[in-house]
């Protein structure tokens, strides 16, 4: 009498279901450990920005900078790493900052501003340099040709600085009784110095006599208006700088006050108080080229190989209100070239 | 059963884990591999089809801009060439402001001289009259036709291309706008695809026109040896060339990517720049996906495969253990175990086998349990008849041999004193009819010797005359009374056998011979065979039937004669049982109606100088004169019968009617005794034996025999261990006579024994 003795049985079914669970869990470590990898595995791309500006105050350009990088596909903290220094509006901090990137073994330093850039040209020769908003980069030597920069830098454009020209063209278009203008520039700005030359012979084949007047700082913006209106001039051309930027509204202000008409850079300076401004209509085209220029660096194209971008998008705004106050009849045709009317 | 058993294979274990493994490998393989195949083609497809859904959208993109650009462009065209130049100063002012990728308007009169230029980034021209009736794009325009510069460069490396619609389909002059590109690029340079796809365009001879790399359009890099892209120009060139929108995104089949490595990709020809769109993604990253999915998928298969050996032998295993069980279950029980049962409890068809298996096994169990019992007590009731017939035979002959003794004797000695010739006949007949009886009796009692296994054969030397004088001389009478011719042949030979024994065949064969011929001749002879000596009975009787030749030699068996013969039908039962124990051959060869010849082979004694008695002489009869014998049996008639026999050969008879008696006369006279002859069925408690055992206590050197009608086996064997002589009645006196004579002589015991 044999009864199929269960205990032969047990011992078999117990080997089995332990090689059953050691193959699920191989099975399972095989599948995570071969799931596909997540997208963003590879190096974090460690991006520096050098800014003048304050950092609780970063300006239009930084945010939009970094929404296109993120656009692009670069995220804080996935893939990317961005390092940001302000120098606060003090240009002399700008040299140490621009150290301290090349120290954190950035993969690219963004500079911003044409000190920023300069700063970041001289604290290295080798990490990829990126400049935003530089109106003349030849000129003021950050690159040596826009086209193909060579060695370690490149970058967008702000505005080409024979733009002056145009400028002179609406405001003698605006304004058919004009004849003499007041062309005033940074005097501490290299850039808007050697343009001059150019607007002041732009200005005699408009048949407009311009005359220069160079401010050096904030503080001289008084004196000078006084000298503009006693000088008898009609209008006022000013030549784009970043200090003016920054001090727009009051220099708005000081051309509304001695009843002058005036013609600046980007719509920000309409928006401010100027009668027209022809420039940048919109300053994101500066960040979409920037952080493609980062895009392809870090992608192994060399910054020596990327053309500077130089923006296209310019268009014309006109404040109303300024018009109104000034007195300026605001005709049909300039309406219609507006790009942007302001009340 | 046990080699068998180790000879057996068995095989089912492994043929149903074989079968089973194999069918589910085999379908998980299959399924594996098949869902690795679509996997492969589905992600490949997939992958494709998004490239081509990216295609399609920058396509899109870049279509609608050049739609928009050229839309806005068409209302200025309206405007004759009689246009007061300033206003179309204005209207181009306005254009600008609503396309915002213009740079530049120029509107060109019927004879290509320049009426008004507008610029974002120049001073404006009015009314110049600059010639331009040689550019390319004036003379394509103003034929009524839309054309579309190629791609070219503004300050180095901005975008540009310079569309030229005709003004009024020409008769007005040509309007040339000069349209910033970089919004294509926008369109297309910011397409991802996985980590390291990317997108580009090519216009028709493959030069790129927009690229992730920008340099590589700066430096209008040319890719047309690219596979995927010499295919798409061939596609395009093949097709119709006024294909109007409708353009479809295409897989672009294998490609090659920047890095000479391969690419999958989608394209789509965009009408309006005439660009060739690519999305391309390197086929390694886009394998990516399908390997890890063919991993998983190889893993799980490997996993799945596991799972299905392990659950296959398992299964194998509980598949075959109730057939093994019903195996074994056969094989003992085959092998004689009936009490093994099968336990299976699987609740289906097998245990239902076993079920009925085993109530087979109880069933034959009961059934073997009786039929041992029935063979038990039919063996028993054989037993018992056996007994009971050899009981029977034993009491027959006992209570024959004691009359038969006694009138043998009578009659011998009757014969000896008649001096009547006619009285002499009638007492010879009464001596042949009693022989007869003798005859009869002996073999009653040689069949109860032989069932005893009493008869040991001894075999001797001695001359083979021997048996045939005995056998002469015991059937010559009856021969001669029915009228046979009886013959004997002489032979001189020497055999070896035991004489006793084969005295008994010869006389029983010739016995036979005679009984069984009505007339005719009975001859018994020896004939040489080579180293045996062939004994040879003929007679011309009935003959046997051929289909009897081997019944005759059974116990009680008789031919149907036409006469019935006399006989028990024991003569060649014995002679047969007899012949085996010698180890002799015994033949028959018969011819119904011619007669029959039986022969025993005895083998011939060499004669290396063995003496031997001559037995022709025997003893010298004077040797029993004067010596005592001591005669006991209870029957008077046997007593005085053997007491006048023995007494007439000169001898002393003492007589003893019991046992005490006996014991009596012996002590009185037991030095003188030289022969005991006692009956063993005294009356009282002491049988013969006993007596000579007291008797052999006495004295040792008397001659001890035992003189018994009992045949009974247990007797004879008893006898014969004390070491007495054995007479059975009833005995010849002749015999008697040679038998005391021997024993005084001091001849062996078993000569003289008959």
């Amino acid at each position: 009498m044999s009864p199929e003795s269960s205990d032969p049985i047990f011992g078999k079914y117990l080997a089995w279901a332990m090689l059953v669970a050691v193959a699920l869990v191989v099975i399972a470590a095989a599948s995570m450990l071969l799931a596909p990898p997540a997208r963003s595995v590879g190096k974090v791309a460690r991006i520096g920005i050098l800014s003048p500006s304050w950092a609780d105050n970063r300006g239009t350009v930084y945010p939009q900078f970094v929404q296109e990088l993120q656009a692009l596909g670069y995220a804080e903290g996935k893939n990317a790493s961005l390092i940001s220094r302000f120098s606060d509006g003090h240009d002399e901090r700008l040299a140490p900052l621009a150290a301290e990137l090349v120290q954190e073994k950035v993969d690219v330093l963004v500079a911003m501003q044409p000190s920023g850039a300069l700063a970041a040209k001289r604290a290295t020769s080798t990490i990829p340099i990126v400049f935003i908003s530089i109106s003349d980069p030849v000129r003021i030597g950050v690159v040596a040709n826009l086209r193909r920069p060579g060695g370690n830098i490149t970058g967008v454009a702000n505005t080409p600085a024979d733009l002056n020209v145009k400028r002179l063209e609406i405001l003698k278009d605006a304004l058919p009784q004009l004849h003499r203008v007041a062309i005033v520039a940074r005097s501490g700005n290299p850039n808007s110095q050697a343009h001059l030359p150019d607007d002041l012979k732009a200005a005699k084949a408009l048949g407009l006599e311009a005359r220069v007047y160079n401010v050096a700082g904030a503080d001289e913006f008084g004196s000078s208006f006084d000298a503009i209106e006693r000088d008898g001039m009609q209008a006022v051309l000013l030549v784009q700088d970043g200090v003016f930027f920054f001090q727009r509204k009051r220099i708005a202000e000081l051309a509304v006050k001695h009843r002058l008409p005036m013609i600046a850079d980007g719509w920000a300076y309409a928006e401010s108080g100027a009668f027209l401004s022809y420039g940048i209509a919109n300053y994101g085209t500066l960040s979409v080229a920037a952080a493609a220029a980062v895009d392809m660096i870090l992608h192994g194209i060399e910054p020596g190989d990327i053309p500077i971008d130089q923006p296209v998008d310019l268009g014309l705004a006109v404040n109303l209100g300024v018009a109104r106050r000034l007195g300026i009849p605001v005709d049909r045709a300039l309406l219609l070239r507006s790009d942007e009317v302001i009340e | 059963m046990d080699a068998h058993e180790r000879t057996f294979r068995g095989g089912l274990y492994r043929k149903y884990s074989i079968y089973l493994v194999t069918a589910v490998c085999t379908a998980l393989l299959v399924a594996g591999l098949t869902d690795i195949y679509f996997t492969v083609r589905t992600l490949h497809a997939q992958t494709i089809a998004v490239q081509e859904v990216q295609a399609a959208a920058a396509g899109a993109k870049i279509g609608d801009f050049m739609e928009a650009i050229e839309r806005q462009a068409t209302w200025i065209t309206t405007l004759t060439q009689d246009h007061d130049v300033a206003d179309l100063r204005t209207e181009a002012q306005f254009l600008l402001r609503r396309a915002r990728p213009i740079s530049h308007i120029r509107l060109l009169d019927k004879r290509g001289r320049e009426q008004v230029f507008v610029s974002r980034f120049e001073l404006d021209h009015v009314g110049s009259g600059q010639d331009f009736s040689g550019d390319a794009a004036f003379k394509a325009a103003s034929t009524g036709r839309i054309h579309r510069s190629a791609i070219h460069f503004r300050s180095e490396s901005e975008p540009y291309m310079t569309i030229a619609l005709p003004r009024n389909g020409g008769r007005d002059g040509v309007a040339l706008f000069d349209v910033n590109l970089k919004p294509l690029w926008q369109a297309i340079r910011p397409i991802r695809v996985g980590r390291l796809g990317y997108a580009y365009a090519v216009d028709r001879s493959g030069t790129l026109v927009a690229h992730r790399n920008v340099s590589l359009v700066l430096r209008q890099q040319n890719i047309a040896d690219r596979p995927q892209v010499a295919r798409a120009i061939a596609a395009l060139a093949a097709a119709s060339p006024t294909a109007a929108g409708g353009d479809k995104p295409s897989d672009a089949g294998p490609g090659t990517g920047d890095d000479g490595k391969p690419v999958l990709g989608a394209f789509i020809h965009v009408p309006k720049p005439d660009w060739l769109v690519f999305v391309e993604q390197p086929t390694a990253e886009a394998n990516e996906a399908v390997n890890a999915a063919i991993v998983r998928t190889s893993a799980l298969m490997l996993g799945g495969l596991l799972l299905a050996l392990g659950l296959s032998l398992v299964l194998a295993q509980r598949m075959t253990q109730p057939i093994r069980a019903l195996r074994q279950g056969a094989v003992r029980f085959a092998g004689g175990d009936l009490h093994h049962r099968i336990e299976i409890r699987s609740r289906d068809e097998l245990q239902d086998v076993a079920d009925r298996f085993n109530v087979m096994a109880d069933q034959l169990s009961e059934a073997r349990t009786t039929l041992e019992r029935k063979v038990e007590a039919r063996t028993q009731e054989l037993e018992v008849a056996n007994r009971a017939k050899t009981r029977f035979l034993a009491a027959a002959g006992h209570d024959l041999r004691q009359p038969v003794h006694a009138v043998g004797l009578l009659v011998s000695s009757l014969r000896l004193k008649l001096e009547r010739n006619d009285l002499r006949d009638l007492a010879a007949k009464a001596d042949l009819a009693i022989d007869n009886m003798r005859e009869l009796l002996d073999n009653l009692l040689d069949m109860s010797r032989l069932e005893a296994g009493t008869t040991a054969p001894n075999p001797r030397y001695f001359p083979v005359s021997r048996v045939l004088e005995q056998a002469e001389f015991a059937c010559a009478p009856e021969a001669e009374s029915r009228g046979l011719d009886f013959r004997t042949v002489r032979s001189e030979q020497m055999v070896l056998s035991d004489p006793v024994m084969l005295g008994r065949i010869v006389l029983n064969l010739v016995a036979n011979a005679l009984h069984n011929t009505q007339s005719g001749k009975v001859l018994l002879g020896c004939r040489r065979r080579g180293r045996e000596l062939s004994i040879e009975v003929w007679d011309t009787g009935v003959g046997i039937p051929e289909s009897r030749l081997d019944d005759i030699f059974l116990e009680f068996f008789k031919l149907q004669l036409a006469t019935p013969s006399s006989g028990l039908g024991l003569g060649l039962y014995i002679v047969r049982g007899l012949a085996d124990q010698l180890g002799h051959r015994l033949d028959v060869s018969s011819q119904v109606g011619a007669g029959s010849v039986f022969r025993i082979s005895v083998p011939i004694a060499d004669m290396s100088g063995r003496a031997d008695i001559d037995a022709s002489k025997g003893p010298p009869t004077h040797l029993l004169a004067g010596r005592t014998v001591l005669v006991v049996d209870d029957e008077p008639s046997v007593l005085s019968a053997m007491t006048v026999v023995i007494g007439g050969w000169g001898c002393e008879v003492l007589a003893a009617a019991s046992a005490e008696e006996a014991l009596e006369l012996f002590s009185v006279h037991c030095n003188a005794i030289a022969i005991v002859l006692c009956d063993h069925a005294l009356p009282g408690n002491m049988k013969g034996l006993e007596v000579l055992g007291r008797i052999n206590a006495m004295k040792e050197h008397a001659h001890l025999v035992l003189v018994t009608a009992d045949t009974s086996p247990l007797l004879l064997q008893a006898a014969e261990e004390m070491g007495y002589l054995t007479l059975h009645k009833p005995v010849q006196a002749e015999k008697l006579r040679t038998f005391l004579t021997h024993l005084l002589a001091g001849l062996p015991a078993e000569e003289a024994s008959a």
